[in-house]
């Protein structure tokens, strides 16, 4: 497990007391704060968290993967007005991706939800893509990583489940 | 009317972003797009 470096840490302080400064000036009544990506797959994670709310008194939640998924959903729906499947909403971030698949109403309200997986914009340039422009190896290379990564094979599973789901529905209906 | 606030501690990026919202009436509005909505990049993952 992978854990939050001193540095790292001291850099989010630093963000984040700022933040509290900005707050304080707006008079915002309600905070609501949340970390994800490294944060909830860190080993230290609480105690990075507690020194956040130590030095910044700011209480900030790790949320899950899913979780991360709902809510970014919730946004990007509502600010596009989308009420009804059929739509897909997903968020490449620097470290995850967190992504939303609703094919059929019967997936219910918020639709199916498949957790973060581990491919970010930030994580996969600093592993691959470590020269501008990259040589061509290093782009096949990372190719072959993303056509065996567990994004692709978790769209597949959810693929699949839903053509069962509707296949289902098609019979009893 | 008052003021709430949300931040995204991200992997790359932190932001923080406040906005208006009326007492019971709905209303939601992030305040000006070159107001307060902060973006820090490099937090945990340098860049």
């Amino acid at each position: 497990m992978k854990r939050i470096s001193a540095q790292a840490s001291a850099r989010a302080v630093t963000v984040l007391k700022d933040f509290s400064r900005t707050i304080e000036d707006w008079q915002v009544k309600r905070v609501v704060a949340v970390a994800t990506g490294v944060v909830r797959k860190a080993a230290n994670r609480n105690g990075f968290l507690k020194e956040i709310f130590e030095e910044s008194d700011l209480r900030v939640s790790a949320i899950s993967g899913e979780k991360e998924a709902r809510l970014t959903s919730k946004g990007a729906l509502g600010a596009l007005g989308i009420k009804n499947p059929p739509f897909f909403v997903f968020d490449l971030g620097g470290g995850t991706t967190e992504f939303l698949l609703s094919l059929f109403p019967g997936h219910g309200k918020e639709g199916r939800v498949v957790d973060s997986v581990s491919l970010g914009a930030m994580m996969l340039t600093n592993a691959f893509l470590l020269s501008d422009p990259p040589a061509e190896a290093v782009v096949a290379r990372l190719l072959r990583h993303l056509k065996v990564s567990e994004l692709l094979v978790s769209m597949s599973d959810l693929l699949e489940g839903a053509l069962m789901d509707f296949l289902e529905g098609e019979q009893h209906g | 009317m008052h003021n709430i606030a949300s931040i995204d501690l991200g992997s790359h990026t932190a932001r923080l972003l406040i906005a208006r919202v009326g007492d019971g009436c709905g209303v939601f509005e992030p305040l000006g797009v070159n107001g307060p909505i902060f973006t820090w990049q490099g937090t945990l993952i340098r860049s």
